[in-house]
């Protein structure tokens, strides 16, 4: 039995694997770097460390990661079901709407001003997110199609809605400013820091525990390993699916409602944000587990802040990180990616059991007669 | 509501749908496969910008539009390898290579032009609009055919090469047939990868025509994030056409009608105009709908009449 529980590095295999996708995309962006600055070592010097070296720059980190950290767990409990529904990104931005809206036409005392608007913004957030499983389920159009569609939809509706009825008359577009009762209020001084923070950590919990202690996170991932097998064993597959979407849009909208009235002072977004793509990568680099997924989220938010200073310091454009977070996507998601080394060294531990095995059996053989 | 029946209208539909066009015609061909392609929007948007780039450098019109459609085959090659060979999830893929392109273009465009939002400053050649000779001269219709950018009319003649190619040829068989059932193509001698790259390539090939339509041909530079969804849209305009490129066509001329429509709304009428910018995604939607609804009636009264 001892011979089980020995240290295997294989059991460690998909953590080296997204490590070593990250490693090859850093020395790939190393690469490009070097074509194209003049001080190239001093670039990538400020990229890796530059976020480090100031106290703003740490925090900008965590506050650069919050967006992410919401949006990731959203799709963790959205995708886990096993649907490509993307609609997050539409929970999202009008979750911001939603909160506004609340902040600047209804009145309401501190806390509870907080507590209503991240709340609707959560439920609306939540059935945005059902919406393209819901249509899908009844005219079997692709879900991840639909999702897009409303995405864009969403986007200009949340567009409209702002600019039809908060809209600030005269200066940059943007709505009013919001209340003090509606604002998250700072949590550390000298820093943008909110209690957002705070909230964000709760969610975290809730969707650990959700996911991988509840009955109910084992139903939507049985439902996403094998929806016929769910059926077979008695999961009402699609009330799980559209549970599944509403709690991850309920956390999208949230997270929406958080970014919005935590870090801004109005609403300012004009373009479409499009968090969801970056929460799909950071969700992917956790593999697939809530657990890492703060990890994972600061990470990306350091090399964006890193690739932020740089541009500053060695005028090189920031979005050079977009090569490498696609780059580690592609290697993340092939199942090929180190497939062989994997493979190979299964054999070899299998011989190796084999033939322990034909030992014992000869030896016992032997005892016998 | 005078501007429906002037020619602009309609020559404004047909120029709108151009790129959609194309894009469908991309997303049909690898649905076709049984593909799911999401990086058509990616692949657009960095074949416009190589074709602007190599065609400002090289002073080349036909070095920019073939370096254009080798990015555009490449990129595709890149996720089929990545989504076939490897094995990944398609869609995350296609996520990756959207990613890389909306962040790279950008980066590209600010390393090479020091600006991050167009690169009008380079000076890059454009495809030329062409009068069909003849059709110019019929009075109402010549002035809605003729005077298109040679792309329309390429993308029309890749409408008619892609149904020619998927129902007239034992290739499009094949590929139809990859689509429909792998496991038994592939027990009936098919080879399934080899079918799935070529149908790559078509997918390459028109969707690099469809970025650089927008930036050498409807407009003359290219601008950060110009595709703006086009490649999206056109997953839907497959539902919608259930891969058949002739009503792909149709159901670009649809996204080309509420397009122009939403233009001209925002010109004559005083509704919200950030609601009006919805108008297509919505009308799709509509659309999309309807499509299947009446699709899946007629799959049900045909299992009935089956069974009677």
């Amino acid at each position: 039995m001892n011979e089980q529980k020995k240290f295997d590095i294989m059991n460690y295999f998909s953590a080296i694997r997204i490590l070593i996708a990250i490693v090859i995309s850093l020395l790939l962006v190393f690469v490009i770097i070097f074509f194209v600055s003049d001080q190239p070592v001093y670039a990538i010097f400020k990229m890796m460390v530059g976020p480090l070296q100031t106290k703003r720059g740490l925090f900008n980190v965590l506050e650069r990661a919050t967006p992410l950290i919401f949006t990731a767990l959203a799709l963790n409990v959205s995708l886990r079901s096993g649907v490509f529904n993307i609609g997050v990104d539409g929970s999202f931005y009008m979750g911001a709407v939603i909160a506004s809206a609340f902040a600047l036409q209804v009145n309401m005392p501190n806390v509870i001003h907080q507590i209503v608007l991240i709340t609707a913004a959560g439920i609306i957030g939540g059935l945005i997110n059902t919406l393209p499983i819901m249509i899908g389920k009844y005219t079997k159009i692709d879900p991840t199609v639909l999702a897009i569609m409303f995405n864009s939809i969403f986007y200009f509706v949340g567009l409209a809605y702002v600019s039809a009825f908060l809209l600030q008359k005269g200066g940059s577009w943007g709505s009013y400013y919001f209340p003090d009762s509606a604002r998250l209020g700072n949590l550390i001084r000298g820093t943008s820091m909110h209690w957002g923070f705070v909230i964000m950590l709760f969610t975290i919990v809730f969707v650990i525990v959700l996911m991988e202690k509840s009955s109910f996170g084992y139903k939507v991932r049985l439902t996403g390993a094998n929806p016929n097998f769910a059926k077979y064993v008695g999961i009402k597959t699609v009330l799980v699916v559209i549970g599944a979407q509403f709690i991850g849009g309920f956390i999208g909208g949230m997270g929406g409602a958080i970014e919005m009235v935590g870090m801004y002072k109005r609403f300012q977004w004009q373009s479409q944000v499009s968090y969801v793509w970056d929460g799909l990568l950071v969700h992917m680099l956790a593999n697939e587990n809530p657990f890492f997924i703060p990890i994972t989220a600061i990470f990306i938010a350091y090399l964006r802040v890193g690739a932020e200073i740089m541009s500053r310091s060695a005028r090189l454009d920031p979005e050079i990180v977009a090569f490498l977070q696609g780059i580690v996507i592609l290697l993340v998601a092939s199942e090929r990616f180190l497939y062989t080394f994997k493979k190979r060294h299964e054999q070899k531990l299998s011989l190796q059991q084999a033939k322990k095995a034909e030992e014992k059996a000869a030896l016992e053989g032997g005892n016998s007669i | 509501m005078n501007y429906l029946v002037s020619p602009n209208f309609w020559f404004s539909i047909l120029a709108s749908t151009t790129p959609v066009l194309l894009a469908t015609l991309a997303a049909n061909i690898v649905s076709k496969a049984g593909i799911f392609n999401l990086a058509i929007e990616g692949t657009m948007l960095i074949c416009a910008l190589t074709g602007v780039l190599v065609s400002a450098f090289t002073k080349s019109l036909v070095l920019g539009a073939l370096a254009g459609v080798f990015i555009g085959i490449a990129i595709s090659y890149i996720l089929g390898y990545f989504a076939l060979i490897m094995k990944g999830a398609m869609n995350a893929c296609g996520v990756a290579i959207n990613l890389a392109a909306t962040g790279g273009t950008v980066f590209v465009l600010a390393t090479v032009t020091g600006s991050k939002a167009s690169s009008s400053s380079l000076v890059s050649s454009t495809f030329p609009n062409i009068a069909v000779p003849f059709i110019k001269n019929i009075p109402f219709a010549g002035s809605i055919l003729s005077g298109h950018n040679i792309i329309t009319y390429l993308a029309w003649f890749f409408t008619f090469l892609t149904w020619f190619l998927l129902y007239k040829t034992k290739l499009g068989q094949e590929i139809r047939a990859v689509g429909e059932n792998e496991e038994t193509s592939r027990s009936a001698g098919i080879n399934v990868n080899l079918m799935k790259f070529i149908s790559l390539a078509f997918c390459g090939v028109y969707s690099a025509f469809g970025g650089m339509y927008l930036s050498m041909g409807s407009l003359k530079s290219f601008t950060a994030g110009m595709v703006a969804g086009r490649g999206y849209l056109s997953l839907a305009m497959n539902s919608i056409s259930q891969g058949n490129p002739i009503l792909g066509f149709a159901s670009s001329l649809i996204y080309g009608f509420a397009e122009t429509m939403t233009v001209y709304l925002e010109l004559y009428s005083k509704l919200n105009l950030k609601l009006i910018s919805a108008f297509p995604y919505i009308f799709i939607i509509v659309v999309l709908l309807l499509v299947q609804t009446i699709k899946n009636n007629i799959k049900k009264n045909r299992k009935k009449s089956l069974q009677n």
